[in-house]
């Protein structure tokens, strides 16, 4: 695991620091630029525009919303996670990624004012302290592929450990544990990987760490006293899927106790038309966007129904075999899938953001 | 005629037959017709034509009145022209691009221009086409596949955009394609459908789409005894239960279903949702009172009758299959 901070390969294709003038003091800037030392930095004149493309690391005075709601739809069951929202895109470059068709641009952008970032948590998590909250860094990046230049997660942690109703998940596709010595009460911290096929990973996750590093950081996360989460998403449907999800599955036990996993979530891959333009344009060997799509009830292209359900099927079956009960869930899915598969819907559960509330500070 | 100690930019008098109409650059050749003779003979000829300031005398541009002219047998007023730097072909262009080019029109002169990018940059706007146009990407890309296509272009046997997908293709695979495309002519929509299933489906296949169409012996489609239209939709509809063979066996089974609930009453039956909701749309067209009566009187025997639990039935029991009897 990486407990140091080497700049690891798939940071290396950032060549310039661009930093707005209102947070080119900031720990967090003053951070970036120690470590990357070699590297120009650029601090915008007011009104200047950046020049913004996959080699710039953006170094951002952020004015929008921190604290957000996930964006679900009402046609789906949302799990209710809270997004804290710490920057933008993501250097991994996976196929399937949605970021590509929901920014405007593929820069990596990082929001550089934290005091302000912090000051309107606290402003939230003081306001409710009988609430709990079930939050997390990884939807619009990945929470730990930049924590070797910035320690944005090292520095949430220690933040947040004033705030014992706040869960925090971290979901990565590498392995950077340098945040771990960080955590006070490791309770309130849930790592967290997505987790393919091994042939998905091999072929459309290039730059992520593999899946036996993912599976070791978090059997070090377990051994540490974390309990782990762990996402199947997307679940993508090619020949011969039965096999690499079920040799995943194996993998996952082979590492980690079924009572490590706080939860573990089955999303099918499903997109906004507009990727399935990106992905033939970026990547024109990939054959899984021929899949069977269909336009979902919320807009968005999903695998027809029943064949997202003989994948779920198979493999809510084999994680029920090796011993994972309540702790499965469904990103994204109708009460239909859930019947179908697990026998009960969120509602039975008591709604699937306060089922996954009870799993995360079980 | 007064050929002699004239230069260019000399208005002149020539004898029709004496001109020259062989050059490459008469991109648009017309025969003239009676409209043109009977003006040129009631009111003499109102515009000069151009000719190259050289001998021979070769024609630029003014072909259908030159042979007019010949036909009348009277002499041609003409304007000399130094072309030295000028390609004729775009003077040609210029001078007779007052309306918008007919398609097979664009085609020859793109084509003229083929071994000349500069000489091509400079043709895109003499016919109208912006450099930053998306018309002018499509041409670009029309311009990759073999001219054998440009008649089917002209004659609307296929869209414009049908290049971009063409243009990627192997010359193997263009092959294979060009029957469907010179013996049916196809719309716009059509054409799309035709070309983004048969090539997905293929890759999907891991296959081309020459390879696809031999498999599945679709080219067979083409000397059946049909209609053209019902040719198209024939293979339209194989080439949706190639690209999509779980949902096509299911949209085929419930169109079927929607059909059979609602026979003989005035409602129909829709589900619009590719199985994600169970909701099953039933509408009428209503012009009275009394025919309101009747339908709500329908409707409720529709209900009464279970059409819609053999509606769940139907969808219970695709989720539960996996409408596997898709074709792959």
């Amino acid at each position: 695991m990486n407990h140091s901070r080497e700049i690891p390969e798939y940071l290396q294709d950032i060549k310039r620091i661009i930093i707005d003038p209102e947070v080119a003091r900031s720990p967090l800037t003053r951070r970036v630029k120690k470590r990357l030392p070699h590297l120009a930095a650029h601090i915008l004149e007011p009104g200047e525009t950046p020049d913004l493309d996959s080699s710039v690391l953006y170094l951002k005075n952020y004015r929008g919303k921190f604290l957000r709601f996930c964006p679900g739809t009402r046609n789906y069951r949302c799990c209710g996670y809270r997004i804290i929202h710490v920057g933008e895109n993501c250097p991994l470059g996976c196929t399937y990624c949605i970021l590509d068709s929901y920014f405007q641009d593929r820069s990596l952008k990082v929001w550089a004012n934290q005091a302000d970032l912090f000051a309107e948590l606290e402003k939230a998590f003081r306001a409710n302290p009988e609430h709990l909250f079930r939050a997390g860094t990884g939807e619009f990046t990945d929470s730990l592929v930049l924590e070797p230049i910035t320690s944005y997660s090292r520095d949430l942690i220690e933040f947040l450990a004033d705030y014992p109703h706040v869960c925090l998940e971290l979901k990565s596709k590498v392995t950077d544990l340098s945040w771990m010595q960080t955590v006070r009460d490791p309770r309130l911290v849930l790592p967290a990987w997505s987790l393919n096929s091994p042939e998905i990973s091999r072929k459309h996750e290039k730059r992520a760490h593999s899946l036996e590093d993912r599976l070791a950081a978090a059997r070090e996360c377990a051994g540490n006293g974390f309990r782990v989460c762990l996402h199947f998403d997307p679940i993508v449907h090619y020949p011969g899927w039965e096999k690499g999800y079920g040799r995943t599955i194996e993998m996952i036990f082979d590492y980690l106790r079924p009572e490590e996993i706080a939860y573990l979530s089955l999303g099918s891959f499903r997109c906004m038309p507009e990727l399935k333009t990106e992905i033939q344009n970026k990547r024109p060997d990939c054959t899984f966007i021929y899949n069977e799509f269909v336009t979902g009830l919320d807009g968005k292209d999903r695998l027809f129904l029943p064949l997202r359900l003989q994948q779920f099927r198979f493999m809510v079956d084999r994680l029920r075999e090796k011993g994972l009960q309540q702790q499965i869930y469904f990103c994204m899915e109708s009460d239909t899938v859930w019947k179908k598969t697990l026998g009960y819907t969120p509602r039975d559960l008591g709604g699937l953001d306060r089922h996954l509330l009870n799993r995360a500070f079980g | 005629m007064d050929k002699k100690n004239n230069t260019a930019g000399d208005l002149i008098r020539l004898d029709a037959r004496e001109i020259d109409l062989s050059g490459d650059w008469i991109l648009w050749p017309r025969e003239p017709d009676n409209i043109l003779l009977e003006s040129l003979q009631t009111q003499g000829q109102l515009q000069p034509v151009l000719v190259q300031d050289q001998n021979p005398t070769r024609l630029i541009s003014g072909y259908s009145r030159v042979l007019a002219l010949r036909e009348l047998e009277r002499d041609v007023l003409a304007i000399k022209t130094d072309m030295a730097g000028k390609d004729p072909g775009l003077v040609y262009v210029q001078s007779n691009c007052g309306r918008e080019p007919a398609t097979g029109q664009k085609i020859a002169a793109l084509r003229y221009c083929r071994r000349d990018t500069e000489l091509l940059k400079k043709m895109y706007p003499a016919l109208g086409i912006d450099a930053s146009s998306r018309e002018h990407k499509l041409w670009e890309d029309w311009l990759g596949v073999e001219e054998k296509w440009d008649s089917l272009l002209s004659r609307d046997h296929l869209p414009l955009r049908a290049g971009v997908f063409l243009a990627k293709m192997d010359p193997e695979d263009r092959e294979v394609l060009y029957p469907f495309f010179r013996k049916l002519s196809w719309s716009q929509s059509n054409a799309l459908k035709f070309f983004t299933w048969l090539i997905e489906s293929a890759r999907m296949q891991e296959g081309s789409p020459a390879e696809l169409i031999r498999e599945k012996g679709l080219e067979k489609i083409l000397s059946e005894d049909l209609s053209p239209k019902d040719a198209t939709s024939r293979i339209i509809n194989r080439l949706y239960s190639l690209r999509y063979p779980h949902v096509a066996v299911f949209l085929e089974k419930k169109d079927a279903l929607c059909r059979e609930i609602t026979a003989g009453t005035g409602w129909r039956a829709a589900h619009t949702k590719n199985l994600e909701s169970t909701e099953l749309s039933f509408c009428a067209a209503v012009n009275s009172t009394s025919q309101m009566k009747k339908l709500a009187r329908e409707l409720a025997e529709l209900a009464e009758s279970g059409a819609f639990e053999k509606w769940l039935a139907l969808r219970e029991n695709t989720l539960e299959t996996g409408g596997t009897e898709g074709e792959k």
